[in-house]
Protein backbone atom coordinates (compact mmCIF):
# COMPACT_ATOMS: atom_id res chain seq x y z
CA UNK A 1 0.00 0.00 0.00
CA UNK A 2 2.55 2.32 0.85
CA UNK A 3 4.89 1.38 -1.79
CA UNK A 4 2.16 2.45 -4.18
CA UNK A 5 0.84 5.88 -2.43
CA UNK A 6 5.28 6.34 -2.86
CA UNK A 7 4.84 5.67 -6.80
CA UNK A 8 1.93 8.04 -6.94
CA UNK A 9 3.65 10.64 -5.56
CA UNK A 10 6.70 10.15 -7.49
CA UNK A 11 4.56 10.25 -10.33
CA UNK A 12 2.47 13.65 -10.30
CA UNK A 13 5.29 16.19 -10.23
CA UNK A 14 6.86 14.40 -13.04
CA UNK A 15 3.02 14.54 -14.70
CA UNK A 16 3.01 18.55 -13.56
CA UNK A 17 6.19 19.27 -15.21
CA UNK A 18 5.47 17.84 -18.45
CA UNK A 19 2.09 19.45 -18.33
CA UNK A 20 3.78 22.78 -17.81
CA UNK A 21 6.18 22.16 -20.92
CA UNK A 22 3.57 21.02 -23.11
CA UNK A 23 1.77 23.96 -22.22
CA UNK A 24 4.78 26.38 -22.93
CA UNK A 25 6.01 24.80 -26.17
CA UNK A 26 6.06 26.69 -28.63
CA UNK A 27 4.76 26.02 -31.79
CA UNK A 28 6.11 25.89 -35.92
CA UNK A 29 5.13 29.78 -36.08
CA UNK A 30 6.97 30.95 -32.91
CA UNK A 31 10.38 28.63 -33.69
CA UNK A 32 10.78 29.45 -36.77
CA UNK A 33 9.58 33.69 -36.55
CA UNK A 34 11.97 36.10 -37.72
CA UNK A 35 14.99 37.35 -35.50
CA UNK A 36 13.96 40.67 -34.42
CA UNK A 37 17.17 43.01 -34.36
CA UNK A 38 15.86 46.40 -32.26
CA UNK A 39 17.16 50.10 -33.92
CA UNK A 40 16.17 53.42 -33.95
CA UNK A 41 15.16 55.72 -37.22
CA UNK A 42 17.98 57.91 -38.36
CA UNK A 43 20.33 55.38 -37.24
CA UNK A 44 21.88 52.81 -39.96
CA UNK A 45 20.48 49.29 -38.45
CA UNK A 46 23.09 46.27 -38.69
CA UNK A 47 21.56 42.93 -40.27
CA UNK A 48 23.57 40.07 -40.67
CA UNK A 49 22.88 40.34 -44.66
CA UNK A 50 21.26 43.96 -45.11
CA UNK A 51 21.33 47.21 -43.33
CA UNK A 52 18.86 49.86 -43.12
CA UNK A 53 18.52 53.65 -42.22
CA UNK A 54 15.03 54.97 -41.97
CA UNK A 55 15.82 58.91 -42.55
CA UNK A 56 12.67 61.89 -43.26
CA UNK A 57 8.98 60.14 -42.66
CA UNK A 58 6.52 62.60 -44.16
CA UNK A 59 2.12 62.32 -44.18
CA UNK A 60 0.35 63.38 -46.55
CA UNK A 61 -3.88 63.03 -47.66
CA UNK A 62 -2.35 62.55 -51.13
CA UNK A 63 0.65 61.50 -53.20
CA UNK A 64 1.20 62.57 -56.68
CA UNK A 65 3.21 60.74 -59.29
CA UNK A 66 4.12 61.55 -62.50
CA UNK A 67 3.95 58.47 -65.63
CA UNK A 68 5.01 59.35 -69.31
CA UNK A 69 3.83 63.03 -68.67
CA UNK A 70 0.56 62.22 -66.70
CA UNK A 71 0.27 62.86 -63.09
CA UNK A 72 -1.51 60.29 -60.99
CA UNK A 73 -2.86 60.75 -57.92
CA UNK A 74 -3.54 58.60 -55.10
CA UNK A 75 -5.53 59.94 -52.23
CA UNK A 76 -6.84 57.62 -49.09
CA UNK A 77 -9.60 57.98 -46.74
CA UNK A 78 -6.89 57.80 -43.89
CA UNK A 79 -3.56 58.91 -43.89
CA UNK A 80 -0.19 58.32 -46.66
CA UNK A 81 3.15 57.64 -44.33
CA UNK A 82 5.77 58.07 -46.68
CA UNK A 83 9.58 56.47 -45.20
CA UNK A 84 12.77 57.90 -47.15
CA UNK A 85 16.02 55.66 -46.59
CA UNK A 86 18.64 54.07 -47.54
CA UNK A 87 19.52 50.22 -47.79
CA UNK A 88 22.74 47.76 -48.39
CA UNK A 89 23.13 44.65 -48.94
CA UNK A 90 26.23 43.13 -47.07
CA UNK A 91 27.02 39.26 -47.93
CA UNK A 92 25.12 38.90 -51.34
CA UNK A 93 22.72 40.63 -53.71
CA UNK A 94 19.61 40.69 -52.65
CA UNK A 95 15.72 42.25 -52.74
CA UNK A 96 13.58 43.12 -49.65
CA UNK A 97 10.73 42.38 -50.36
CA UNK A 98 8.83 43.11 -46.88
CA UNK A 99 8.21 46.34 -44.88
CA UNK A 100 5.41 46.56 -42.21
CA UNK A 101 4.53 49.46 -39.66
CA UNK A 102 3.67 48.27 -36.99
CA UNK A 103 1.02 50.63 -34.64
CA UNK A 104 1.11 50.70 -31.01
CA UNK A 105 -2.13 48.48 -30.92
CA UNK A 106 -0.42 45.58 -32.49
CA UNK A 107 -1.98 46.09 -35.83
CA UNK A 108 0.35 45.10 -38.93
CA UNK A 109 0.08 47.94 -42.04
CA UNK A 110 2.02 46.16 -45.39
CA UNK A 111 3.85 47.98 -47.48
CA UNK A 112 1.30 49.71 -50.19
CA UNK A 113 1.60 48.18 -53.54
CA UNK A 114 -0.27 51.56 -55.25
CA UNK A 115 3.68 52.18 -56.16
CA UNK A 116 4.97 49.23 -56.93
CA UNK A 117 5.87 50.55 -60.57
CA UNK A 118 7.99 53.91 -58.90
CA UNK A 119 12.07 54.04 -59.03
CA UNK A 120 13.25 53.72 -55.77
CA UNK A 121 10.46 51.78 -54.13
CA UNK A 122 12.07 49.68 -52.11
CA UNK A 123 10.60 45.96 -53.63
CA UNK A 124 11.64 47.08 -56.57
CA UNK A 125 15.07 47.77 -55.82
CA UNK A 126 17.66 45.37 -55.80
CA UNK A 127 20.52 46.11 -53.58
CA UNK A 128 24.27 45.57 -54.08
CA UNK A 129 26.95 44.45 -51.63
CA UNK A 130 28.47 47.32 -50.65
CA UNK A 131 26.52 49.89 -52.57
CA UNK A 132 23.66 51.41 -50.76
CA UNK A 133 20.72 52.98 -52.55
CA UNK A 134 18.57 55.01 -51.61
CA UNK A 135 14.56 53.32 -50.86
CA UNK A 136 11.27 54.69 -50.81
CA UNK A 137 8.73 53.47 -48.77
CA UNK A 138 4.80 53.90 -48.56
CA UNK A 139 1.99 53.25 -45.83
CA UNK A 140 -1.71 53.81 -45.98
CA UNK A 141 -3.24 53.65 -42.18
CA UNK A 142 -5.98 55.58 -39.94
CA UNK A 143 -4.40 59.06 -38.97
CA UNK A 144 -4.57 57.15 -34.95
CA UNK A 145 -2.06 54.19 -36.17
CA UNK A 146 1.26 56.61 -37.27
CA UNK A 147 1.85 58.17 -33.43
CA UNK A 148 4.28 55.55 -31.92
CA UNK A 149 4.72 53.16 -34.98
CA UNK A 150 7.75 50.72 -35.39
CA UNK A 151 8.99 50.16 -38.94
CA UNK A 152 9.60 46.54 -39.60
CA UNK A 153 11.98 45.38 -42.73
CA UNK A 154 12.75 42.17 -43.76
CA UNK A 155 14.25 40.39 -46.96
CA UNK A 156 10.50 38.34 -46.93
CA UNK A 157 8.11 37.32 -44.99
CA UNK A 158 8.53 33.51 -45.28
CA UNK A 159 11.96 33.35 -45.13
CA UNK A 160 12.25 31.10 -41.45
CA UNK A 161 14.39 32.51 -39.41
CA UNK A 162 14.90 34.73 -41.56
CA UNK A 163 15.73 38.67 -39.75
CA UNK A 164 13.30 41.29 -39.43
CA UNK A 165 14.63 45.11 -38.72
CA UNK A 166 12.41 46.48 -36.05
CA UNK A 167 12.86 50.21 -36.64
CA UNK A 168 11.30 52.29 -33.73
CA UNK A 169 10.29 55.62 -35.90
CA UNK A 170 9.83 57.83 -32.26
CA UNK A 171 11.10 61.13 -32.24
CA UNK A 172 11.24 61.32 -36.08
CA UNK A 173 7.79 61.05 -36.24
CA UNK A 174 6.10 63.90 -38.07
CA UNK A 175 2.65 65.53 -36.17
CA UNK A 176 1.86 67.50 -39.89
CA UNK A 177 -0.18 65.99 -42.73
CA UNK A 178 0.34 67.77 -45.92
CA UNK A 179 -2.50 68.06 -48.39
CA UNK A 180 -0.30 66.70 -50.98
CA UNK A 181 3.52 64.86 -52.06
CA UNK A 182 4.77 64.99 -55.09
CA UNK A 183 6.87 62.21 -56.18
CA UNK A 184 8.66 63.41 -59.25
CA UNK A 185 11.21 61.25 -61.26
CA UNK A 186 14.65 61.82 -60.08
CA UNK A 187 18.82 60.67 -60.91
CA UNK A 188 20.11 57.42 -60.99
CA UNK A 189 21.61 57.88 -57.99
CA UNK A 190 18.16 59.57 -56.11
CA UNK A 191 15.39 57.81 -57.90
CA UNK A 192 12.97 59.78 -57.06
CA UNK A 193 12.33 63.66 -55.57
CA UNK A 194 9.93 64.16 -53.62
CA UNK A 195 8.54 67.64 -52.68
CA UNK A 196 5.77 68.86 -50.18
CA UNK A 197 2.94 70.68 -51.77
CA UNK B 1 18.92 -14.96 -12.69
CA UNK B 2 16.87 -11.60 -11.21
CA UNK B 3 18.50 -7.99 -11.53
CA UNK B 4 18.24 -6.46 -8.29
CA UNK B 5 15.76 -2.79 -8.53
CA UNK B 6 19.24 -0.87 -7.99
CA UNK B 7 21.04 -2.50 -11.00
CA UNK B 8 18.11 -1.86 -12.92
CA UNK B 9 18.40 1.28 -12.26
CA UNK B 10 21.75 1.82 -12.91
CA UNK B 11 21.42 -0.41 -16.36
CA UNK B 12 18.38 2.40 -17.19
CA UNK B 13 20.52 5.65 -16.57
CA UNK B 14 23.43 4.81 -18.09
CA UNK B 15 20.93 3.65 -21.22
CA UNK B 16 19.30 7.31 -21.46
CA UNK B 17 22.79 8.20 -21.98
CA UNK B 18 23.27 6.40 -25.50
CA UNK B 19 19.34 6.46 -25.73
CA UNK B 20 19.08 10.13 -25.87
CA UNK B 21 21.35 11.21 -28.36
CA UNK B 22 20.11 8.15 -31.06
CA UNK B 23 16.30 9.65 -30.73
CA UNK B 24 17.73 13.21 -31.43
CA UNK B 25 19.41 12.03 -34.45
CA UNK B 26 16.48 10.10 -35.26
CA UNK B 27 14.63 13.25 -34.62
CA UNK B 28 16.82 15.05 -37.14
CA UNK B 29 17.42 12.57 -39.70
CA UNK B 30 15.60 14.13 -42.77
CA UNK B 31 17.13 17.09 -41.76
CA UNK B 32 20.29 16.21 -41.74
CA UNK B 33 20.46 14.51 -44.88
CA UNK B 34 18.81 17.21 -46.70
CA UNK B 35 21.91 19.15 -45.28
CA UNK B 36 24.61 17.09 -46.85
CA UNK B 37 22.94 16.74 -49.84
CA UNK B 38 22.87 20.50 -49.87
CA UNK B 39 26.74 20.85 -49.96
CA UNK B 40 27.54 17.70 -52.17
CA UNK B 41 28.73 19.58 -55.27
CA UNK B 42 32.55 20.21 -55.84
CA UNK B 43 34.15 23.33 -56.37
CA UNK B 44 36.79 23.61 -58.76
CA UNK B 45 39.26 26.61 -58.91
CA UNK B 46 40.19 27.34 -62.42
CA UNK B 47 43.52 29.53 -62.48
CA UNK B 48 43.36 33.09 -64.63
CA UNK B 49 43.93 32.09 -68.55
CA UNK B 50 43.08 28.63 -67.78
CA UNK B 51 39.98 26.55 -68.85
CA UNK B 52 38.64 23.44 -67.62
CA UNK B 53 36.66 21.06 -69.12
CA UNK B 54 32.51 20.37 -67.78
CA UNK B 55 29.15 19.60 -68.56
CA UNK B 56 30.38 18.71 -71.88
CA UNK B 57 32.29 21.45 -73.07
CA UNK B 58 35.76 23.42 -72.25
CA UNK B 59 34.98 26.39 -70.03
CA UNK B 60 37.43 29.49 -69.92
CA UNK B 61 36.93 32.78 -68.32
CA UNK B 62 37.93 35.14 -71.87
CA UNK B 63 38.06 38.33 -69.84
CA UNK B 64 37.14 40.65 -67.41
CA UNK B 65 36.62 44.22 -67.94
CA UNK B 66 36.19 47.53 -65.19
CA UNK B 67 34.26 50.15 -66.40
CA UNK B 68 32.51 53.29 -64.66
CA UNK B 69 29.32 52.66 -63.25
CA UNK B 70 26.47 55.38 -62.49
CA UNK B 71 28.08 56.78 -59.38
CA UNK B 72 31.55 57.25 -58.16
CA UNK B 73 31.14 54.87 -55.76
CA UNK B 74 30.41 51.92 -58.29
CA UNK B 75 31.57 50.04 -61.35
CA UNK B 76 30.51 48.11 -63.45
CA UNK B 77 32.28 44.28 -64.69
CA UNK B 78 32.11 43.00 -67.79
CA UNK B 79 32.63 38.85 -67.85
CA UNK B 80 33.02 37.35 -70.69
CA UNK B 81 33.07 33.34 -70.98
CA UNK B 82 33.58 30.83 -73.72
CA UNK B 83 32.53 27.26 -73.58
CA UNK B 84 33.56 24.74 -76.38
CA UNK B 85 31.51 22.56 -76.98
CA UNK B 86 32.98 18.89 -76.50
CA UNK B 87 30.10 16.62 -76.39
CA UNK B 88 26.66 19.26 -77.21
CA UNK B 89 24.49 16.91 -76.37
CA UNK B 90 25.42 17.03 -72.41
CA UNK B 91 25.79 20.94 -72.49
CA UNK B 92 22.53 21.00 -74.07
CA UNK B 93 21.16 19.63 -70.56
CA UNK B 94 23.10 22.40 -69.29
CA UNK B 95 22.38 25.56 -67.33
CA UNK B 96 24.60 27.84 -65.25
CA UNK B 97 23.91 29.75 -62.05
CA UNK B 98 27.00 32.74 -62.39
CA UNK B 99 27.96 34.85 -59.79
CA UNK B 100 31.20 37.34 -58.65
CA UNK B 101 32.94 37.02 -55.87
CA UNK B 102 35.19 38.94 -54.24
CA UNK B 103 37.83 38.44 -51.31
CA UNK B 104 35.76 38.98 -48.52
CA UNK B 105 33.04 36.26 -50.16
CA UNK B 106 30.69 38.74 -51.11
CA UNK B 107 28.61 37.24 -53.86
CA UNK B 108 27.51 39.44 -56.83
CA UNK B 109 24.18 38.26 -58.89
CA UNK B 110 24.22 39.31 -62.80
CA UNK B 111 22.24 42.48 -64.15
CA UNK B 112 19.53 41.16 -66.12
CA UNK B 113 19.80 44.34 -68.50
CA UNK B 114 22.93 45.26 -69.80
CA UNK B 115 23.72 49.04 -68.79
CA UNK B 116 24.05 51.27 -71.51
CA UNK B 117 27.54 52.07 -70.90
CA UNK B 118 28.63 48.58 -72.33
CA UNK B 119 26.39 48.81 -74.98
CA UNK B 120 27.95 52.12 -76.14
CA UNK B 121 31.74 50.78 -75.12
CA UNK B 122 31.16 46.82 -76.57
CA UNK B 123 28.73 46.54 -78.68
CA UNK B 124 29.72 43.74 -79.41
CA UNK B 125 30.36 41.61 -76.55
CA UNK B 126 26.63 43.92 -74.97
CA UNK B 127 24.59 41.20 -77.53
CA UNK B 128 26.45 38.03 -76.32
CA UNK B 129 23.66 36.04 -74.69
CA UNK B 130 23.86 35.49 -71.68
CA UNK B 131 24.91 32.04 -69.51
CA UNK B 132 21.96 29.79 -69.59
CA UNK B 133 20.50 26.74 -71.27
CA UNK B 134 19.20 28.87 -73.99
CA UNK B 135 22.64 30.09 -74.49
CA UNK B 136 24.00 26.13 -75.39
CA UNK B 137 20.80 25.52 -77.46
CA UNK B 138 21.60 24.19 -80.99
CA UNK B 139 25.39 24.44 -80.09
CA UNK B 140 27.87 22.31 -82.32
CA UNK B 141 31.36 20.38 -81.30
CA UNK B 142 33.96 22.92 -81.94
CA UNK B 143 32.03 26.24 -82.11
CA UNK B 144 32.64 28.44 -78.90
CA UNK B 145 29.20 29.63 -77.58
CA UNK B 146 30.49 33.20 -76.46
CA UNK B 147 28.67 34.36 -73.65
CA UNK B 148 28.91 37.87 -71.19
CA UNK B 149 27.44 38.60 -67.71
CA UNK B 150 27.63 42.13 -66.14
CA UNK B 151 27.56 43.24 -62.63
CA UNK B 152 27.49 46.00 -60.40
CA UNK B 153 30.00 45.93 -57.53
CA UNK B 154 31.50 48.83 -55.35
CA UNK B 155 34.70 50.49 -56.61
CA UNK B 156 36.78 49.16 -53.65
CA UNK B 157 36.05 45.85 -54.11
CA UNK B 158 39.09 43.39 -55.31
CA UNK B 159 40.27 39.90 -56.22
CA UNK B 160 37.15 39.30 -58.48
CA UNK B 161 36.18 35.64 -59.62
CA UNK B 162 33.59 34.55 -61.35
CA UNK B 163 31.93 31.18 -59.96
CA UNK B 164 29.72 28.95 -62.78
CA UNK B 165 27.55 26.86 -61.18
CA UNK B 166 25.92 24.18 -63.26
CA UNK B 167 22.25 22.93 -61.81
CA UNK B 168 22.19 20.31 -64.49
CA UNK B 169 25.86 18.71 -64.21
CA UNK B 170 25.96 17.50 -60.68
CA UNK B 171 26.12 20.73 -59.04
CA UNK B 172 29.40 21.20 -59.16
CA UNK B 173 30.60 25.08 -59.07
CA UNK B 174 34.02 26.29 -61.20
CA UNK B 175 35.29 29.27 -59.76
CA UNK B 176 37.74 31.19 -62.11
CA UNK B 177 40.31 33.57 -60.78
CA UNK B 178 41.02 36.42 -62.84
CA UNK B 179 44.10 38.24 -61.65
CA UNK B 180 43.99 41.49 -63.72
CA UNK B 181 40.39 42.71 -61.66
Amino acid sequence: MMGAVRAVLTLLPAVAVLYVMQQNTPGYGEITSPIVIQGKAGERVEGRDFAFAAGNIHLARAVKTQSFGSVREYTTSGVWVLVEGAAVAKRESLTLMSAEWRAPSGVRYALSERFSTLRGYLPTERLEPGLPRPVLLAFEMPEAEVRGGTLLVARSALIPLGEELWIDVGEKNPTDIHPSVALERGSSTMPWILKVE
Amino acid sequence: MRMSERSRYWICLLALVGVLPLAIVVNAWDSLREAWSANEGSHFVVESGASRTHGGAVWRLADMKRLPGSSKEARIVLAALEALPDDPSILAQTNCVVRLVDAEGRRWEPLSMTEPTVRETYPEIAERPRCSALAFAGSQRGNPVKMVESFVVPANARDLSLSVEFTGAGDDVLLFKWTSS
